[in-house]
């Protein structure tokens, strides 16, 4: 637990609360312009793209650029979807199971479960 | 014995408190831990509860009088970045000026790629802090000049600063979490108290026991351990 929650839930005098620490959810991170500038260097993820990725990973961003708007017309159950979402395991990182093609599918993965 | 090298393209990211929490913490997991500051600014031992007066001892000096604190052997090395001896060591072969059972935690300033060039192919692990902010997102690409960041195979990343209240900061987080992946070693949230404890020239432990700067420190010391291969990984579990 938490330090601060610990001494917090002390300070209450509270023994009836479950503790669990989530993690952010893939899903609601917007995609800041510099970290579409870090994914297509070179330098930090490696060999340039090829035509097809560049291709690819134009389209992704392109769609993720979109979503804002998008997100604005979801239906509520899509909302509740994404809520809950948001509560589970985040997944394993794309640079641990490969390449930088993963980690763009990643973001193209189900846009109606973002939480923005 | 290990050399872990704390140097970030970005300066002004908490590398030296990184640094001496570091060793504050792996002295108190048992290691013999010696911290050395390889700075001009000389503000390691600010962390330790050290005032700017207080002079470290020099790391070749053997006649000085040793200073330790916390459980970690304070030394300043900038001077040691000329002395032509170093490097003579440096450069030999088969010996490291490290190579003892000893763990050396290097604080190294952010400008000076000269020393962290000279000490890099010594080290088991190189840290390397970031703030989620722009500018430190943006030194990734610098971190070692000429391999990609995500193929670094020394280097761990520590995302200091973090605050879940600043929508950037936590999707920062999230956004190096799948960059890196395993090679993001842990985050510290943003917490006054360090400044507080250094203002008051106190240890951060002492100063702020809940601070929970502190307890994310404690989840990095395990994974800075597994990482510069000062324990074992622990046993996969079968599913």
């Amino acid at each position: 637990m938490r330090s601060d929650a610990e001494s917090l839930l002390a300070r209450l005098g509270r023994r009836d609360f479950r503790y669990r620490e989530f993690a952010d959810s893939f899903a609601d991170m917007e995609l800041w312009p510099i970290f579409e500038a870090l994914l297509t260097d070179p330098r930090v993820v490696g060999r340039p793209l090829s035509k097809l990725e560049a291709r690819e990973a134009e389209a992704v961003l392109a769609v993720r650029r979109a979503e804002p708007e998008q997100s604005a017309m979801r239906s509520p159950s899509a909302t509740v979807t994404s809520m809950f979402d948001a509560y589970q395991d985040a997944p394993p990182p794309a640079a641990e199971r490969g390449n930088l093609r993963d980690f763009l599918g990643h973001l193209s993965n189900d846009p109606n479960k973002r939480d923005y | 014995m290990p050399l872990i090298l704390c140097h970030s393209p970005k300066g002004g990211v908490g590398t030296s408190f990184i640094a001496a929490q570091l060793a504050i913490h792996l002295a108190q997991r048992g290691h013999d831990v010696s911290a050395l500051d390889f700075t001009y600014q000389d503000s390691l031992k600010l962390y330790f509860g050290l005032t700017p007066a207080q002079n470290l001892p020099e790391l070749n000096d053997g006649s000085a009088e040793q200073i330790a604190v916390s459980g970690v052997a304070l030394f300043s090395a900038y001077g040691l970045q000329h002395d032509a001896a170093f490097r003579d060591l440096l450069d030999r072969p088969d010996h490291s000026p490290f190579a003892r059972k000893k763990i050396f935690i290097a604080d190294v300033a952010a400008g000076d790629r000269e020393t962290k060039d000279m000490l890099l192919p010594h080290a088991v692990l190189h840290i390397c802090p970031m703030h989620p902010r722009p500018g430190s997102l943006a030194a990734l690409p610098k971190v070692e000049p000429g391999t990609a960041t995500i193929d670094l195979v020394k280097t761990g990343f520590v995302l200091n600063h973090l605050d879940d209240a600043h929508r950037l900061s936590r999707h920062t987080h999230i956004f190096l979490r799948e960059l890196l992946g395993s090679k993001l070693l842990g985050t510290v949230r943003r917490d006054e108290a360090v400044n507080e404890a250094s203002a008051m020239f106190e240890p951060l432990a002492r100063f702020a026991p809940a601070s929970v700067a502190l307890n994310d420190l404690r989840k990095l010391v395990i994974a800075v351990e597994q990482a510069a291969g000062l324990v074992e990984a622990p046993e996969e579990t079968a599913s």
